[in-house]
C-alpha cells in the first residue's frame, strides 16, 4: 500500500518571481551573516595585534631577567665546559625559560593567524549565487 | 540523471551554492499547493513558503541522509504553517491536534485511489477542500508522493493512525464526489 498513489491533485500555483523572490532574500541573509562574521574576525585580529606589543615586551624583559640569555653565551663561549656539564646547562636553560610570557605570546601568535585565515576564508566565500 | 535531494545538500554543504537554488526550485510549488491549503490567500501562502525555505537553509546542516528531504520540508512546512495561523488568528494548538481514536479499516483503498484517480481535476480539487482537515491533510501528502511512514513524520501520528485516516479520507472523498456529480 505505500505504493504511489494513482492520482494527483492540483494544487494553487504562486506568482511569478516566488522563486527569485526566496533565493533573494537568502542571498541577503547569507551575505550579511558572512560579512558579519568577517568583521568578528577582523575584530579579534585587530586586537591580538594590539594584546601582542605588550606581551612581546613582558616576555624579552622576562628573558632579560631569568639570566637566559647568560646560559646561551656559555654554549657558545667554552666548548670544554659545554662538553663536562652539558646536563646541568641544559636543565638551567630549561628553568630560566619564561614559559608563562612565551605561552601568552604564542596564544597571540595563533589567535591572529587563524582570526585571518577564517577572514580570508570568508572573503572568498562572499560571492552572490545566480538563480538558475 | 538528475541528482538527488541528498546530493544537492551534500553539493551546498561543501559551497557549491547553486545547489541550494536548484532544491528550492524543485520543492518550492509542492510546498507552496501544500501551505495555501491552510491559509486560502496566496501572499500569506507565498511568505510561510519563503520562510519554510529560508529555514531549510538555516538548518540545511541538521538533515540526516537517508531520512528523505521531502518529509522534512513538509515537516517544516506544516509546523511554519501552523504557527502562522495560530499567530494570526490566536487559535490554540489543540485545534490543530487530533484524538487518536481511529480504527483499521478493512484494505479496500486500492479500489477507491484508482476510482479517485480517474477522476477530473477540477472535481478532485475542490472535493479534497470540503474534506475535514485531518483527512485532507493525509490525502495531500499522499498525493505528493510521500509514503505512510513519511507521513507519520510530518503530522506526528503513529503509522497505523495514519493508514486510517488515510482510508476513511479517501471513503469520504470518493462520497463527496459522488455527490457533487449527482447534484
Amino acid at each position: 500500500m505505500n505504493r504511489k498513489p494513482p492520482f494527483s491533485i492540483s494544487s494553487a500555483t504562486p506568482s511569478e518571481g516566488l522563486l527569485e523572490r526566496i533565493v533573494h532574500t537568502i542571498q541577503e541573509r547569507q551575505y550579511r551573516a558572512r560579512l558579519w562574521r568577517i568583521r568578528v574576525f577582523a575584530v579579534t585580529a585587530a586586537l591580538s595585534i594590539v594584546a601582542l606589543i605588550p606581551s612581546s615586551v613582558a616576555m624579552m624583559r622576562a628573558f632579560k631577567v631569568s639570566h637566559f640569555g647568560t646560559y646561551i653565551s656559555v654554549i657558545f663561549s667554552d666548548g670544554g665546559v659545554l662538553a663536562s656539564y652539558w646536563k646541568d646547562i641544559a636543565t638551567s636553560l630549561i628553568e630560566s625559560l619564561p614559559v608563562i610570557s612565551i605561552t601568552v605570546a604564542l596564544a597571540l601568535v595563533g589567535i591572529l593567524l587563524w582570526s585571518v585565515s577564517n577572514m580570508v576564508r570568508f572573503m572568498n566565500n562572499t560571492r552572490f549565487f545566480r538563480a538558475v | 540523471m538528475e541528482p538527488t535531494d541528498e546530493t544537492l545538500v551534500e553539493q551546498y554543504s561543501s559551497g557549491t551554492d547553486a545547489a541550494l537554488v536548484v532544491l528550492i526550485e524543485r520543492h518550492f510549488r509542492s510546498i507552496y499547493g501544500y501551505v495555501y491549503r491552510f491559509v486560502h490567500t496566496s501572499a500569506e501562502a507565498e511568505d510561510i513558503t519563503q520562510e519554510v525555505f529560508i529555514k531549510l537553509w538555516k538548518h540545511i546542516d541538521r538533515f540526516k541522509p537517508g531520512t528523505g528531504l521531502r518529509p522534512w520540508l513538509f515537516r517544516i512546512a506544516r509546523n511554519t504553517a501552523i504557527d502562522y495561523i495560530r499567530k494570526k488568528k490566536h487559535i490554540p494548538l489543540s485545534a490543530f491536534e487530533e484524538a487518536e481514536d481511529e480504527h483499521i479499516l478493512s484494505d479496500d483503498s486500492n479500489a477507491l485511489e484508482e476510482a479517485i484517480g480517474r477522476e477530473d481535476q477540477a472535481l478532485l480539487s475542490g472535493a479534497v477542500e470540503v474534506l475535514p482537515e485531518r483527512y485532507r491533510e493525509i490525502i495531500l501528502l499522499r498525493a505528493e508522493g510521500l509514503t505512510f511512514e513519511e507521513i507519520g513524520s510530518v503530522v506526528k501520528k503513529p503509522l497505523n493512525t495514519v493508514k486510517s485516516l488515510y482510508r476513511r479520507g479517501l471513503a469520504q472523498l470518493h462520497q463527496i464526489i459522488h455527490k457533487k456529480r449527482t447534484n
